[in-house]
């Protein structure tokens, strides 16, 4: 009995480190909210998934959970082999500098600095950004202030810096939200090679039904 | 990209805000620095004016009348003593050097002050250009006389009877006098005056008057040996001569007295204006917190820590300061110059309003105060932020 205990802890232990995503009987409330439960799930390096669900199932919550910036109150969720329960300031620091790159739903910049500034900011060179800018018809926009862009612009610039980040793991809010099905296409094109390399996993939170054709690997219903 | 760089595209970005914090701390550093340096200087001044003379003495009046008419020029004299007197302390045992002095005329509004050479120590003057007078109707003239007459050495001047400019009562036509020597700049009233020998004014006024009479000037100035020789010289003249004999500091203090309740007016609302331009500042740098406070979630969101975000805020506090000291150091010397030269100057005050470096520390530094203290206030803002609750409310 004992040492089933322990072969199955150290199952756990060995598949929450060398997933990129495990959620196992985790669960979050907000105060004063009702508990948000999330089904159990183990995504590996280069899987990706897709998450739906109505309005407050707690699909943006889990995006701000695994970026660290909303504290899991319970254990069971591992983002690249790290609990986010108890996780430190300069972890969380480490963790979105190094690892997780988050476009929201409705993306924002540094309004004194243009775009191509911005991007320097987030630690992306110029050099070799220019395919991905292209596809998402934003390389003209490069140099211009963000108030200077539309909404549509601003997501899919948001989406290429994103991308440009290289990051394990790509957290998109909603990601085709602003965009005309000819602009959502550009993004589909952009993201279909990221979501094909074993590197990298996209996890996407969307109400798009469209996005269910772009082959995720895994789908989390809420 | 570094701070700087990011805290000067904040400011470029946002010229308005950023020039108004600005404008609020270089109107609180010349506030300051104004009025903290018109009240010193002033003191300063009448001091430093009234050094190296003991005693003033001369016709019977208001003693600080006679201070005023004689040591800072700005008043009439209390009448005219004989001339005779000059030689009669010369020789006191508790008299060091006496200097007469004769007034009555004037220049284009500057005085005419009839005396002996020994002027250039009574009045902290010193030669700059040309020599002393040797003869009379030969002059040495201040440098402001020099500056704002236009005039130069072996110039003729012809001076009026009377000591202001519309009381010209008659010109000394027949009596022109030459210039022979102009003095140094040395912010005291020598530098608003001309200076000439006693003989001077005596020739000039001897034409057409009465011949017989005996010689006059205006006053005396006395060192005397020693502190015993101050206490007890103006007594004896006070008690047993028709003479008046003033002790300079003690006028001067009471002219401070008197004029203490302005200064009090001056420094409190110098001080109000700087503390609301202050406060002013600190407003202005808090007026963009919700943008600041997005830019520090996306500098979050990319893995800068909290600290590397308020370095940020920090620098560009900074940056603010030190524009605004850079203001400063432009706007002080044109407004000083105004003041001293445009304002002043009409009331016969000659002061010098440069800045001294304890009052230049204690303006930045209460300045930096002001930009640590706006800085620690969105510190503890941006401590209670949710990153989450930031996202959450953008996403709308």
């Amino acid at each position: 009995m004992e040492t089933s205990r322990a072969t199955t802890f150290e199952t756990q232990i060995f598949t929450a480190l060398t997933t990129t995503l495990l959620l196992q009987d985790f669960s979050h409330q907000y105060p004063g909210g009702g508990v948000l439960q999330y089904p159990n799930l183990s995504l590996l390096p280069g899987e990706n998934l897709l998450i739906q669900g109505s309005s407050g199932s707690g699909k943006s919550t889990l995006l701000h959970l695994i970026l660290g910036v909303l504290p899991a109150q319970k254990p069971g969720l591992w983002v690249l082999g790290e609990t986010m329960q108890g996780l430190k300031e300069s972890a969380g620091n480490a963790l979105r500098k190094n690892k997780v790159a988050f476009v929201p739903q409705r993306p924002f910049f540094i309004k004194s600095l243009t775009l191509q500034e911005n991007l320097a900011w987030a630690g992306i060179p110029l050099s070799g950004t220019q395919e991905t800018t292209d596809v998402l018809g934003v390389t003209e926009l490069l140099d211009k202030y963000p108030e200077a862009l539309s909404l549509g612009q601003l997501q899919r610039m948001a989406i290429a810096k994103g991308v440009l980040a290289k990051k394990p793991v790509l957290l998109l809010d909603e990601p085709t939200s602003s965009l005309d099905p000819e602009n959502a296409a550009r993004v589909k094109e952009v993201l279909l090679p990221l979501m094909a390399d074993s590197k990298t996993s996209v996890i996407a939170v969307s109400h798009d039904v469209g996005l269910e054709q772009w082959g995720f690997t895994k789908t989390m219903k809420l | 990209m570094n701070a700087l760089r990011f805290a000067l595209k904040q400011a470029v970005r946002n010229v308005w805000g950023f020039g108004l914090v600005v404008l609020f701390a270089t109107l609180a550093g010349l506030s300051f620095l104004l009025g903290e340096q018109l009240q010193t200087q002033t003191e300063k001044q009448l001091i430093k004016n009234i050094s190296g003379v003991d005693i003033v003495v001369g016709a019977k009046g208001s003693p600080l009348q006679l201070i005023l008419s004689t040591l800072f020029f700005m008043d009439n004299p209390t009448g005219n003593i004989p001339a005779g007197v000059a030689k009669q302390y010369a020789r006191n045992p508790m008299v060091e050097s006496v200097l007469p002095l004769a007034l009555g005329n004037s220049y284009q509004g500057h005085r005419l002050v009839g005396s002996d050479t020994a002027f250039l120590s009574f009045y902290h003057a010193e030669i700059a250009s040309g020599t002393v007078y040797q003869a009379p109707f030969e002059l040495v003239i201040g440098a402001q006389v020099a500056s704002q007459r236009g005039l130069n050495l072996g110039d003729e001047v012809v001076t009026q009877h009377g000591m202001s400019q519309a009381a010209a009562e008659h010109h000394h036509d027949a009596h022109p006098y030459l210039v022979k020597g102009i003095l140094e700049p040395c912010n005291c009233p020598a530098d608003n005056v001309l200076f000439t020998a006693v003989q001077s004014i005596t020739d000039a006024h001897s034409h057409g008057h009465n011949h017989d009479s005996e010689q006059e000037i205006t006053a005396l100035l006395l060192r005397c040996k020693n502190a015993l020789s101050k206490l007890q010289l103006p007594r004896t003249i006070n008690e047993n001569t028709t003479l008046q004999a003033a002790i300079p500091s003690i006028e001067v203090d009471r002219l401070l007295g008197l004029t203490s309740g302005a200064f009090q007016a001056l420094g409190f609302f110098s001080g109000l204006f700087y503390l609301v331009c202050v406060l002013a500042m600190v407003a202005a740098f808090m007026s963009r917190f919700k943008e600041r406070q997005r830019d520090a979630v996306l500098l979050r969101l990319e893995g800068y820590s909290s600290g590397q975000v308020q370095r940020l805020i920090l620098t560009e506090a900074l940056l603010m300061i030190a524009v605004a000291v850079l203001c400063i150091a432009v706007f002080y010397p044109c407004l000083s110059w105004i003041l001293e030269n445009g304002v002043l100057a009409g009331y016969g005050l000659q002061l010098a309003l440069w800045p001294e470096i304890l009052s230049l520390f204690a303006c930045v530094g209460g300045l930096l105060v002001a930009a640590l203290i706006s800085w620690f206030i969105l510190w503890l803002r941006f401590r209670k932020m949710s990153i989450q609750e930031v996202l959450a409310r953008e996403a709308y």
